[in-house]
Protein backbone atom coordinates (compact mmCIF):
# COMPACT_ATOMS: atom_id res chain seq x y z
CA UNK A 1 0.00 0.00 0.00
CA UNK A 2 2.78 2.44 0.55
CA UNK A 3 6.27 1.99 -1.17
CA UNK A 4 9.01 3.98 -0.38
CA UNK A 5 12.33 4.04 -1.96
CA UNK A 6 15.68 5.15 -1.61
CA UNK A 7 14.15 8.53 -0.02
CA UNK A 8 16.66 11.10 0.77
CA UNK A 9 15.37 14.87 2.06
CA UNK A 10 18.03 17.39 2.81
CA UNK A 11 17.77 20.73 4.59
CA UNK A 12 20.74 22.51 2.86
CA UNK A 13 24.00 20.46 4.20
CA UNK A 14 21.66 18.48 6.96
CA UNK A 15 20.62 15.51 5.56
CA UNK A 16 16.91 14.82 7.32
CA UNK A 17 16.03 11.55 6.12
CA UNK A 18 19.19 9.59 4.30
CA UNK A 19 18.31 6.46 2.00
CA UNK A 20 15.07 5.00 3.41
CA UNK A 21 13.58 1.90 1.99
CA UNK A 22 9.65 1.26 3.55
CA UNK A 23 7.09 -1.07 2.69
CA UNK A 24 4.05 -1.31 4.32
CA UNK A 25 1.07 -3.56 3.52
CA UNK A 26 -2.14 -3.35 3.05
CA UNK A 27 -4.84 -2.91 6.47
CA UNK A 28 -0.99 -3.30 8.34
CA UNK A 29 -0.36 -0.62 11.05
CA UNK A 30 3.13 0.63 10.58
CA UNK A 31 4.85 2.92 13.33
CA UNK A 32 8.14 4.87 12.69
CA UNK A 33 9.73 5.23 16.08
CA UNK A 34 12.85 7.10 16.86
CA UNK A 35 13.95 10.04 18.92
CA UNK A 36 13.61 13.99 18.32
CA UNK A 37 15.37 14.70 15.16
CA UNK A 38 15.39 11.27 13.77
CA UNK A 39 13.57 11.60 10.51
CA UNK A 40 10.17 10.34 11.59
CA UNK A 41 8.04 14.10 10.49
CA UNK A 42 9.97 14.72 7.34
CA UNK A 43 9.31 11.06 6.10
CA UNK A 44 5.41 11.27 7.07
CA UNK A 45 5.24 15.23 5.51
CA UNK A 46 6.85 13.62 2.47
CA UNK A 47 4.37 10.66 2.24
CA UNK A 48 1.66 12.87 2.48
CA UNK A 49 2.58 15.47 -0.25
CA UNK A 50 3.31 18.11 1.88
CA UNK A 51 7.12 18.31 1.14
CA UNK A 52 9.18 17.39 -1.48
CA UNK A 53 11.93 14.60 -1.63
CA UNK A 54 15.44 15.62 -2.46
CA UNK A 55 15.60 12.10 -4.48
CA UNK A 56 13.69 8.72 -4.25
CA UNK A 57 10.13 7.50 -4.98
CA UNK A 58 6.62 7.21 -2.75
CA UNK A 59 4.07 4.98 -4.24
CA UNK A 60 0.80 5.60 -2.18
CA UNK A 61 -2.18 2.74 -2.88
CA UNK A 62 -0.45 2.43 -6.55
CA UNK A 63 0.20 5.86 -7.36
CA UNK A 64 3.54 7.68 -7.40
CA UNK A 65 3.25 10.82 -5.44
CA UNK A 66 5.24 12.65 -7.67
CA UNK A 67 3.51 11.77 -11.25
CA UNK A 68 0.39 11.08 -10.08
CA UNK A 69 0.26 13.33 -6.79
CA UNK A 70 -3.30 14.10 -7.11
CA UNK A 71 -4.73 10.48 -6.99
CA UNK A 72 -1.98 9.77 -4.04
CA UNK A 73 -2.87 12.33 -2.20
CA UNK A 74 -6.59 11.54 -2.66
CA UNK A 75 -5.81 7.88 -1.18
CA UNK A 76 -4.86 9.70 2.27
CA UNK A 77 -5.44 11.50 5.37
CA UNK A 78 -3.24 13.47 7.54
CA UNK A 79 -3.10 14.27 11.14
CA UNK A 80 0.03 16.49 11.53
CA UNK A 81 2.09 16.62 15.34
CA UNK A 82 -0.24 20.17 15.17
CA UNK A 83 -3.35 19.15 13.63
CA UNK A 84 -4.54 21.92 10.96
CA UNK A 85 -7.90 23.49 12.44
CA UNK A 86 -9.30 26.68 11.69
CA UNK A 87 -10.42 28.40 15.17
CA UNK A 88 -13.08 30.20 13.37
CA UNK A 89 -15.38 27.08 12.06
CA UNK A 90 -17.47 24.78 13.82
CA UNK A 91 -16.34 21.33 14.00
CA UNK A 92 -19.15 20.08 11.69
CA UNK A 93 -18.53 23.15 9.11
CA UNK A 94 -15.34 22.20 9.36
CA UNK A 95 -15.55 18.89 8.19
CA UNK A 96 -17.42 19.90 5.37
CA UNK A 97 -14.66 21.52 4.33
CA UNK A 98 -12.25 19.16 4.67
CA UNK A 99 -14.80 16.38 2.64
CA UNK A 100 -14.81 19.10 -0.03
CA UNK A 101 -11.35 19.55 -0.46
CA UNK A 102 -11.40 15.73 -0.46
CA UNK A 103 -13.47 15.42 -3.18
CA UNK A 104 -16.17 13.66 -1.35
CA UNK A 105 -19.03 13.79 -3.73
CA UNK A 106 -21.87 16.14 -2.49
CA UNK A 107 -24.51 13.55 -2.29
CA UNK A 108 -22.07 11.70 0.54
CA UNK A 109 -20.83 14.53 1.85
CA UNK A 110 -23.18 14.79 5.01
CA UNK A 111 -23.39 11.17 5.35
CA UNK A 112 -19.05 11.24 5.87
CA UNK A 113 -19.12 14.06 8.32
CA UNK A 114 -21.72 12.97 10.40
CA UNK A 115 -19.50 9.07 10.01
CA UNK A 116 -16.39 11.12 11.07
CA UNK A 117 -18.10 12.55 13.90
CA UNK A 118 -19.31 9.36 15.32
CA UNK A 119 -16.43 7.97 14.58
CA UNK A 120 -13.96 10.00 17.23
CA UNK A 121 -17.18 10.89 19.08
CA UNK A 122 -17.70 14.64 18.35
CA UNK A 123 -21.16 14.49 18.04
CA UNK A 124 -22.01 16.56 21.15
CA UNK A 125 -19.91 19.08 20.25
CA UNK A 126 -20.37 19.38 16.19
CA UNK A 127 -21.24 23.08 16.10
CA UNK A 128 -19.31 24.31 18.85
CA UNK A 129 -16.12 26.24 17.28
CA UNK A 130 -13.43 24.85 17.11
CA UNK A 131 -11.25 27.38 19.06
CA UNK A 132 -13.25 26.64 22.08
CA UNK A 133 -12.46 23.55 22.36
CA UNK A 134 -10.14 21.11 24.44
CA UNK A 135 -7.05 19.78 23.04
CA UNK A 136 -8.68 16.04 23.68
CA UNK A 137 -11.33 17.38 21.25
CA UNK A 138 -8.90 19.36 18.64
CA UNK A 139 -7.03 16.29 18.42
CA UNK A 140 -10.53 14.51 17.87
CA UNK A 141 -11.42 16.77 15.28
CA UNK A 142 -7.37 16.22 13.43
CA UNK A 143 -8.14 12.85 13.26
CA UNK A 144 -11.80 13.37 12.08
CA UNK A 145 -10.61 15.54 9.00
CA UNK A 146 -7.93 13.03 8.28
CA UNK A 147 -10.60 10.22 7.98
CA UNK A 148 -13.60 12.25 6.64
CA UNK A 149 -13.26 10.53 2.87
CA UNK A 150 -12.53 7.32 4.40
CA UNK A 151 -9.09 7.00 2.93
CA UNK A 152 -6.82 3.99 2.16
CA UNK A 153 -4.07 5.24 3.70
CA UNK A 154 -3.59 6.97 7.20
CA UNK A 155 -0.52 9.47 8.09
CA UNK A 156 -0.66 10.18 11.91
CA UNK A 157 2.12 12.65 13.19
CA UNK A 158 2.39 11.71 16.77
CA UNK A 159 -0.81 11.38 17.45
CA UNK A 160 -1.20 11.38 21.56
CA UNK A 161 1.84 14.01 21.69
CA UNK A 162 0.69 16.39 24.44
CA UNK A 163 -2.66 14.29 25.71
CA UNK A 164 -2.93 13.64 29.35
CA UNK A 165 -2.93 10.08 30.25
CA UNK A 166 -6.91 9.68 29.68
CA UNK A 167 -6.94 11.80 26.16
CA UNK A 168 -3.64 9.17 25.27
CA UNK A 169 -5.64 6.48 26.05
CA UNK A 170 -9.16 7.65 23.81
CA UNK A 171 -6.68 8.11 21.00
CA UNK A 172 -5.02 4.96 21.18
CA UNK A 173 -8.26 3.28 21.16
CA UNK A 174 -9.63 5.06 17.91
CA UNK A 175 -6.62 4.48 16.19
CA UNK A 176 -7.38 0.81 16.82
CA UNK A 177 -10.93 1.04 15.48
CA UNK A 178 -9.56 1.98 12.21
CA UNK A 179 -6.97 -0.77 12.34
CA UNK A 180 -7.51 -2.93 9.17
CA UNK A 181 -10.30 -0.27 7.28
CA UNK A 182 -7.19 1.86 6.58
CA UNK A 183 -3.26 1.42 6.23
CA UNK A 184 -2.15 3.38 9.10
CA UNK A 185 1.39 4.90 9.12
CA UNK A 186 1.84 6.93 12.65
CA UNK A 187 4.67 8.24 14.15
CA UNK A 188 6.12 8.01 17.89
CA UNK A 189 8.92 8.41 20.07
CA UNK A 190 7.97 6.20 22.51
CA UNK A 191 8.20 2.52 22.24
CA UNK A 192 5.74 1.29 24.23
CA UNK A 193 2.89 3.27 22.64
CA UNK A 194 5.13 1.76 19.30
CA UNK A 195 5.37 -1.77 20.25
CA UNK A 196 1.52 -1.98 21.84
CA UNK A 197 -0.59 -0.14 18.56
CA UNK A 198 1.27 -1.21 15.72
CA UNK A 199 2.01 -4.36 14.21
CA UNK A 200 5.19 -3.43 12.62
CA UNK A 201 7.60 -0.67 13.88
CA UNK A 202 10.73 0.77 11.95
CA UNK A 203 13.33 2.30 14.14
CA UNK A 204 14.90 5.23 12.50
CA UNK A 205 17.77 7.06 13.93
CA UNK A 206 19.83 10.19 11.59
CA UNK A 207 17.69 9.64 9.14
CA UNK A 208 18.36 6.14 8.21
CA UNK A 209 16.48 2.84 8.88
CA UNK A 210 17.75 0.85 12.27
CA UNK A 211 15.60 -1.87 11.99
CA UNK A 212 11.76 -2.76 10.67
CA UNK A 213 9.59 -5.89 12.20
CA UNK A 214 7.61 -7.25 14.72
CA UNK A 215 8.86 -6.57 18.31
CA UNK A 216 10.41 -10.11 18.09
CA UNK A 217 11.94 -9.30 14.63
CA UNK A 218 13.33 -5.92 16.04
CA UNK A 219 14.79 -8.06 19.33
CA UNK A 220 16.77 -9.73 16.82
CA UNK A 221 17.57 -7.35 14.44
CA UNK A 222 19.11 -5.06 17.79
CA UNK A 223 21.07 -7.78 19.04
CA UNK A 224 24.08 -6.90 17.84
CA UNK A 225 26.38 -6.27 19.88
CA UNK A 226 24.16 -6.57 22.26
CA UNK A 227 23.99 -9.45 25.61
CA UNK A 228 22.40 -12.77 26.02
CA UNK A 229 22.04 -14.62 29.29
CA UNK A 230 22.30 -18.27 29.08
CA UNK A 231 20.76 -20.65 32.28
CA UNK A 232 22.62 -24.08 32.22
CA UNK A 233 22.26 -27.31 34.19
CA UNK A 234 25.55 -28.63 32.99
CA UNK A 235 29.18 -27.07 34.39
CA UNK A 236 29.12 -23.13 33.70
CA UNK A 237 32.81 -22.67 33.23
CA UNK A 238 33.12 -25.50 30.60
CA UNK A 239 30.07 -24.18 28.73
CA UNK A 240 31.25 -20.58 29.31
CA UNK A 241 35.07 -22.19 27.52
CA UNK A 242 32.69 -23.69 24.81
CA UNK A 243 30.84 -20.45 24.20
CA UNK A 244 33.99 -18.35 23.60
CA UNK A 245 35.30 -19.66 21.11
CA UNK A 246 32.41 -18.65 18.80
CA UNK A 247 33.06 -16.43 16.58
CA UNK A 248 30.11 -14.72 17.33
CA UNK A 249 30.86 -14.18 20.53
CA UNK A 250 32.74 -10.98 21.89
CA UNK A 251 33.15 -11.97 25.62
CA UNK A 252 31.72 -13.98 28.31
CA UNK A 253 30.58 -13.52 31.87
CA UNK A 254 30.59 -15.81 34.03
CA UNK A 255 28.04 -15.61 36.74
CA UNK A 256 27.12 -17.73 40.05
CA UNK A 257 24.36 -18.85 37.98
CA UNK A 258 24.08 -17.99 34.55
CA UNK A 259 26.53 -17.01 31.68
CA UNK A 260 25.83 -13.56 29.74
CA UNK A 261 27.37 -13.31 26.50
CA UNK A 262 28.07 -10.31 23.95
CA UNK A 263 27.69 -10.82 20.63
CA UNK A 264 29.04 -9.28 18.05
CA UNK A 265 26.57 -10.49 15.39
CA UNK A 266 22.67 -10.06 16.19
CA UNK A 267 20.94 -12.54 13.94
CA UNK A 268 18.71 -15.31 14.39
CA UNK A 269 21.91 -17.62 13.07
CA UNK A 270 24.28 -16.13 15.70
CA UNK A 271 21.36 -17.24 18.56
CA UNK A 272 20.94 -20.56 16.77
CA UNK A 273 24.66 -21.42 17.39
CA UNK A 274 24.91 -20.18 20.64
CA UNK A 275 21.98 -22.03 21.40
CA UNK A 276 23.06 -25.20 19.94
CA UNK A 277 26.30 -24.98 22.00
CA UNK A 278 24.52 -24.97 25.33
CA UNK A 279 22.37 -27.25 24.39
CA UNK A 280 25.17 -29.81 24.93
CA UNK A 281 25.55 -28.35 28.78
CA UNK A 282 21.90 -28.64 29.41
CA UNK A 283 20.27 -25.60 28.39
CA UNK A 284 17.21 -24.71 30.38
CA UNK A 285 16.81 -20.67 29.12
CA UNK A 286 18.30 -18.28 26.29
CA UNK A 287 16.86 -14.34 26.58
CA UNK A 288 18.53 -10.79 25.74
CA UNK A 289 19.79 -9.58 28.86
CA UNK A 290 18.37 -6.40 28.17
CA UNK A 291 14.95 -5.08 27.35
CA UNK A 292 13.82 -3.73 24.45
CA UNK A 293 13.73 -0.09 25.77
CA UNK A 294 17.47 -0.83 26.13
CA UNK A 295 17.51 -2.20 23.00
CA UNK A 296 15.91 0.43 21.39
CA UNK A 297 18.32 3.48 23.10
CA UNK A 298 21.26 1.66 22.49
CA UNK A 299 20.51 0.95 18.50
CA UNK A 300 19.29 5.04 18.11
CA UNK A 301 22.49 6.40 20.04
CA UNK A 302 25.47 3.40 20.24
CA UNK A 303 27.36 6.07 22.42
CA UNK B 1 -12.20 22.94 -5.90
CA UNK B 2 -11.06 26.41 -6.69
CA UNK B 3 -15.02 27.33 -5.55
CA UNK B 4 -14.68 25.26 -2.22
CA UNK B 5 -11.79 27.47 -1.04
CA UNK B 6 -13.37 30.65 -2.25
CA UNK B 7 -16.37 29.76 -0.59
CA UNK B 8 -14.42 29.20 2.72
CA UNK B 9 -12.74 32.56 2.25
CA UNK B 10 -16.14 34.34 1.75
CA UNK B 11 -17.88 32.35 4.85
CA UNK B 12 -14.82 33.48 7.40
CA UNK B 13 -15.41 36.85 6.69
CA UNK B 14 -18.61 37.34 6.71
CA UNK B 15 -18.70 36.09 10.50
CA UNK B 16 -15.13 37.41 11.07
CA UNK B 17 -15.59 40.61 13.39
CA UNK B 18 -12.40 41.93 12.42
CA UNK B 19 -13.69 41.89 8.95
CA UNK B 20 -17.03 43.70 9.85
CA UNK B 21 -14.82 46.34 11.58
CA UNK B 22 -13.09 47.17 8.21
CA UNK B 23 -16.62 47.00 6.19
CA UNK B 24 -18.13 49.21 8.65
CA UNK B 25 -15.18 51.74 8.21
CA UNK B 26 -14.95 51.45 4.72
CA UNK B 27 -18.91 52.20 3.98
CA UNK B 28 -18.80 54.79 6.67
CA UNK B 29 -15.93 56.51 4.86
CA UNK B 30 -17.51 55.91 1.52
CA UNK B 31 -20.71 56.98 2.88
CA UNK B 32 -18.99 60.53 4.60
CA UNK B 33 -16.97 60.84 0.80
CA UNK B 34 -19.99 60.62 -1.05
CA UNK B 35 -21.84 63.49 1.14
CA UNK B 36 -18.98 65.69 0.80
CA UNK B 37 -18.45 64.97 -2.90
CA UNK B 38 -22.26 65.39 -3.32
CA UNK B 39 -22.22 68.84 -0.91
CA UNK B 40 -19.27 70.46 -3.07
CA UNK B 41 -20.89 69.77 -6.04
CA UNK B 42 -24.01 70.53 -5.33
CA UNK B 43 -22.40 74.01 -3.48
CA UNK B 44 -20.89 74.56 -6.44
CA UNK B 45 -23.85 74.79 -8.60
CA UNK B 46 -26.03 76.12 -6.49
CA UNK B 47 -29.47 78.05 -7.75
CA UNK B 48 -28.97 76.11 -10.56
CA UNK B 49 -31.62 74.31 -12.30
CA UNK B 50 -29.36 71.71 -14.40
CA UNK B 51 -26.55 71.65 -12.83
CA UNK B 52 -24.82 70.17 -16.23
CA UNK B 53 -26.56 72.99 -18.23
CA UNK B 54 -24.63 75.23 -15.69
CA UNK B 55 -21.24 74.05 -16.79
CA UNK B 56 -20.48 71.78 -14.02
CA UNK B 57 -20.46 67.85 -15.94
CA UNK B 58 -21.74 65.56 -13.63
CA UNK B 59 -18.77 63.39 -14.94
CA UNK B 60 -15.60 65.51 -13.68
CA UNK B 61 -17.97 67.23 -11.10
CA UNK B 62 -19.25 63.99 -9.39
CA UNK B 63 -18.48 60.67 -10.70
CA UNK B 64 -14.55 60.99 -11.13
CA UNK B 65 -14.08 62.06 -7.63
CA UNK B 66 -16.20 59.41 -6.29
CA UNK B 67 -14.32 57.11 -8.39
CA UNK B 68 -10.66 58.46 -6.71
CA UNK B 69 -12.15 58.39 -3.57
CA UNK B 70 -13.54 54.60 -3.75
CA UNK B 71 -9.80 53.87 -5.69
CA UNK B 72 -8.20 55.26 -2.14
CA UNK B 73 -10.39 53.51 -0.03
CA UNK B 74 -9.58 49.74 -1.55
CA UNK B 75 -5.38 51.33 -1.59
CA UNK B 76 -5.99 51.74 2.07
CA UNK B 77 -8.50 48.88 3.13
CA UNK B 78 -6.89 46.32 0.90
CA UNK B 79 -3.68 45.10 2.75
CA UNK B 80 -6.24 44.47 6.03
CA UNK B 81 -8.43 41.97 4.10
CA UNK B 82 -5.43 40.41 2.25
CA UNK B 83 -2.78 40.27 4.85
CA UNK B 84 -4.44 37.22 6.57
CA UNK B 85 -4.82 34.69 2.84
CA UNK B 86 -1.96 32.66 3.56
CA UNK B 87 0.08 34.15 6.37
CA UNK B 88 -2.79 33.16 8.32
CA UNK B 89 -2.50 29.29 6.97
CA UNK B 90 1.15 29.24 7.57
CA UNK B 91 1.55 30.71 11.13
CA UNK B 92 -1.82 28.21 12.15
CA UNK B 93 -0.53 25.36 10.66
CA UNK B 94 -4.15 24.40 8.37
CA UNK B 95 -1.66 24.62 5.29
CA UNK B 96 -0.68 21.12 5.49
CA UNK B 97 -4.58 20.57 5.31
CA UNK B 98 -4.35 22.03 2.08
CA UNK B 99 -0.73 20.68 0.55
CA UNK B 100 -2.11 17.05 1.56
CA UNK B 101 -5.50 17.65 -0.48
CA UNK B 102 -6.28 16.43 -3.82
CA UNK B 103 -5.85 20.21 -4.37
CA UNK B 104 -3.33 22.05 -6.61
CA UNK B 105 -1.33 24.58 -5.26
CA UNK B 106 -2.68 27.04 -8.33
CA UNK B 107 -6.38 26.10 -6.82
CA UNK B 108 -5.22 27.45 -3.61
CA UNK B 109 -4.03 30.21 -4.98
CA UNK B 110 -6.99 31.18 -6.62
CA UNK B 111 -9.40 30.07 -4.57
CA UNK B 112 -8.25 32.22 -1.93
CA UNK B 113 -8.16 35.41 -4.51
CA UNK B 114 -11.83 34.72 -5.49
CA UNK B 115 -12.78 34.77 -2.32
CA UNK B 116 -11.29 37.97 -1.43
CA UNK B 117 -12.17 39.29 -4.21
CA UNK B 118 -15.59 37.89 -4.30
CA UNK B 119 -15.72 39.84 -0.68
CA UNK B 120 -14.07 43.62 -1.92
CA UNK B 121 -16.78 43.01 -4.47
CA UNK B 122 -19.86 42.73 -2.20
CA UNK B 123 -17.84 46.08 -0.69
CA UNK B 124 -17.72 47.84 -3.61
CA UNK B 125 -20.93 47.28 -5.57
CA UNK B 126 -23.35 46.29 -2.53
CA UNK B 127 -22.10 48.19 0.15
CA UNK B 128 -21.41 51.01 -2.00
CA UNK B 129 -23.98 50.88 -4.41
CA UNK B 130 -25.31 53.73 -2.55
CA UNK B 131 -24.25 56.55 -4.50
CA UNK B 132 -25.27 55.22 -7.77
CA UNK B 133 -28.34 54.62 -6.90
CA UNK B 134 -28.95 58.22 -5.28
CA UNK B 135 -27.47 59.00 -9.03
CA UNK B 136 -29.77 57.34 -11.00
CA UNK B 137 -33.22 58.18 -8.94
CA UNK B 138 -32.40 61.90 -7.97
CA UNK B 139 -30.38 62.55 -11.40
CA UNK B 140 -29.87 61.64 -15.10
CA UNK B 141 -26.50 60.68 -15.22
CA UNK B 142 -24.48 59.50 -17.65
CA UNK B 143 -24.57 55.33 -17.08
CA UNK B 144 -21.80 54.31 -19.47
CA UNK B 145 -18.90 56.39 -17.57
CA UNK B 146 -20.68 54.79 -14.42
CA UNK B 147 -20.27 51.35 -15.86
CA UNK B 148 -16.89 52.17 -16.97
CA UNK B 149 -15.89 53.75 -13.35
CA UNK B 150 -17.26 50.00 -12.11
CA UNK B 151 -15.20 47.91 -14.25
CA UNK B 152 -12.06 50.08 -12.99
CA UNK B 153 -12.49 49.76 -9.19
CA UNK B 154 -13.12 46.02 -10.25
CA UNK B 155 -10.18 45.72 -11.87
CA UNK B 156 -7.60 47.47 -9.36
CA UNK B 157 -9.45 45.44 -6.51
CA UNK B 158 -7.88 42.58 -8.76
CA UNK B 159 -4.35 43.73 -9.20
CA UNK B 160 -4.40 45.08 -5.34
CA UNK B 161 -5.61 41.64 -3.90
CA UNK B 162 -3.58 39.54 -6.22
CA UNK B 163 -0.46 41.85 -4.94
CA UNK B 164 -1.93 41.24 -0.99
CA UNK B 165 -2.01 37.63 -1.95
CA UNK B 166 1.63 37.22 -2.74
CA UNK B 167 2.98 39.74 0.32
CA UNK B 168 0.78 37.13 2.42
CA UNK B 169 2.53 33.91 0.66
CA UNK B 170 6.13 35.88 1.26
CA UNK B 171 5.58 36.08 4.93
CA UNK B 172 4.57 34.08 7.78
CA UNK B 173 3.34 37.14 9.64
CA UNK B 174 0.16 39.04 8.57
CA UNK B 175 1.46 42.77 10.04
CA UNK B 176 4.36 42.54 7.27
CA UNK B 177 2.18 41.46 4.79
CA UNK B 178 -0.33 44.40 5.23
CA UNK B 179 2.60 46.66 5.83
CA UNK B 180 4.47 45.23 2.05
CA UNK B 181 1.06 45.30 0.65
CA UNK B 182 0.87 49.26 2.13
CA UNK B 183 4.25 50.19 0.78
CA UNK B 184 3.87 48.27 -2.59
CA UNK B 185 0.81 49.20 -3.43
CA UNK B 186 1.57 53.56 -2.27
CA UNK B 187 4.96 53.12 -4.03
CA UNK B 188 2.64 52.04 -7.35
CA UNK B 189 0.20 54.62 -7.15
CA UNK B 190 2.64 57.52 -6.39
CA UNK B 191 5.21 56.79 -9.20
CA UNK B 192 2.75 58.72 -11.10
CA UNK B 193 4.20 61.94 -10.08
CA UNK B 194 7.55 61.37 -12.08
CA UNK B 195 5.21 61.00 -15.32
CA UNK B 196 5.80 65.10 -15.54
CA UNK B 197 9.26 64.68 -15.83
CA UNK B 198 11.84 63.77 -18.82
CA UNK B 199 13.83 60.60 -19.57
CA UNK B 200 13.35 57.09 -17.98
CA UNK B 201 11.58 58.45 -15.23
CA UNK B 202 8.88 60.13 -16.62
CA UNK B 203 8.75 56.57 -18.53
CA UNK B 204 8.65 54.73 -15.54
CA UNK B 205 6.17 57.21 -14.21
CA UNK B 206 3.89 56.49 -17.47
CA UNK B 207 4.24 52.88 -17.55
CA UNK B 208 4.31 51.81 -14.02
CA UNK B 209 1.92 53.75 -11.68
CA UNK B 210 -1.06 52.21 -11.09
CA UNK B 211 -2.49 55.89 -10.38
CA UNK B 212 -1.81 56.47 -14.26
CA UNK B 213 -3.68 52.87 -15.20
CA UNK B 214 -6.68 53.53 -13.46
CA UNK B 215 -7.80 57.41 -13.40
CA UNK B 216 -9.01 57.03 -17.22
CA UNK B 217 -11.77 54.59 -15.97
CA UNK B 218 -12.81 57.70 -13.50
CA UNK B 219 -13.33 59.38 -16.98
CA UNK B 220 -15.47 56.87 -18.34
CA UNK B 221 -12.90 55.80 -20.40
CA UNK B 222 -11.78 52.03 -20.60
CA UNK B 223 -8.63 51.76 -22.33
CA UNK B 224 -7.31 48.77 -23.56
CA UNK B 225 -3.86 49.05 -22.52
CA UNK B 226 -5.14 49.75 -19.27
CA UNK B 227 -6.95 46.97 -18.95
CA UNK B 228 -4.14 44.78 -20.08
CA UNK B 229 -2.15 46.12 -18.06
CA UNK B 230 -3.62 45.81 -14.57
CA UNK B 231 -4.70 42.33 -15.56
CA UNK B 232 -1.42 41.47 -16.35
CA UNK B 233 -0.12 42.88 -12.73
CA UNK B 234 -2.88 40.71 -11.54
CA UNK B 235 -1.77 37.43 -13.35
CA UNK B 236 1.93 38.39 -12.49
CA UNK B 237 1.52 38.82 -8.70
CA UNK B 238 -0.63 35.63 -8.99
CA UNK B 239 2.06 33.38 -10.68
CA UNK B 240 4.47 34.73 -7.99
CA UNK B 241 2.30 33.81 -5.10
CA UNK B 242 1.17 30.09 -6.87
CA UNK B 243 5.29 29.78 -7.08
CA UNK B 244 6.28 30.88 -3.65
CA UNK B 245 3.53 28.62 -2.06
CA UNK B 246 4.93 25.48 -4.79
CA UNK B 247 8.44 26.23 -3.33
CA UNK B 248 7.20 25.53 0.49
CA UNK B 249 7.23 21.79 -0.35
CA UNK B 250 11.19 22.24 -1.60
CA UNK B 251 12.37 24.45 1.74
Amino acid sequence: MIEVQDLVRRYGDLVAVDGLNLSVRRGEVMGLLGPNGAGKTTTLRILCGCLGPSSGSVQIAGFDLATESRQARASLGYLPEQPPLYDDMSVAEFLDYAARLRAVARAERADAVERAMERTGLLEVRHRLIGQLSKGFRQRVGLAQALVHRPAVLVLDEPTSGLDPAQMASMRELIADLRGESTIVLSTHLLSEATSMCDRVTILAGGRRVATGTEEELRAQLLDGQRVRIEITGELAACSEALGKLEAVRSVDLGDRAITLTLTQGTPDTLAAVNSVAAAFGLVSSRPADGLEELFLRAVDPQ
Amino acid sequence: MIWHIARRELLVRLRSPFAWVVAGTWLAVQGLMFTLILGLYLQAGSGAADLEQEGLPLLSGLIEPLYSAQSLLLLLFMPLLSMSLLAAEQRGGTLSLLLSSPVSTLEVVLGKWLGLLGYVSCLLFVGGALAPITLVVFGDPPLAPMAGAALGLLLLAAALSALGLLASALSGSQLVAAVVTWTTSLGLWLLAVLEAGDGPFAALGRHGSLLVHTRSFGRGLVDGTDVTWLIAFAFVALLAAWQRLESWRWR
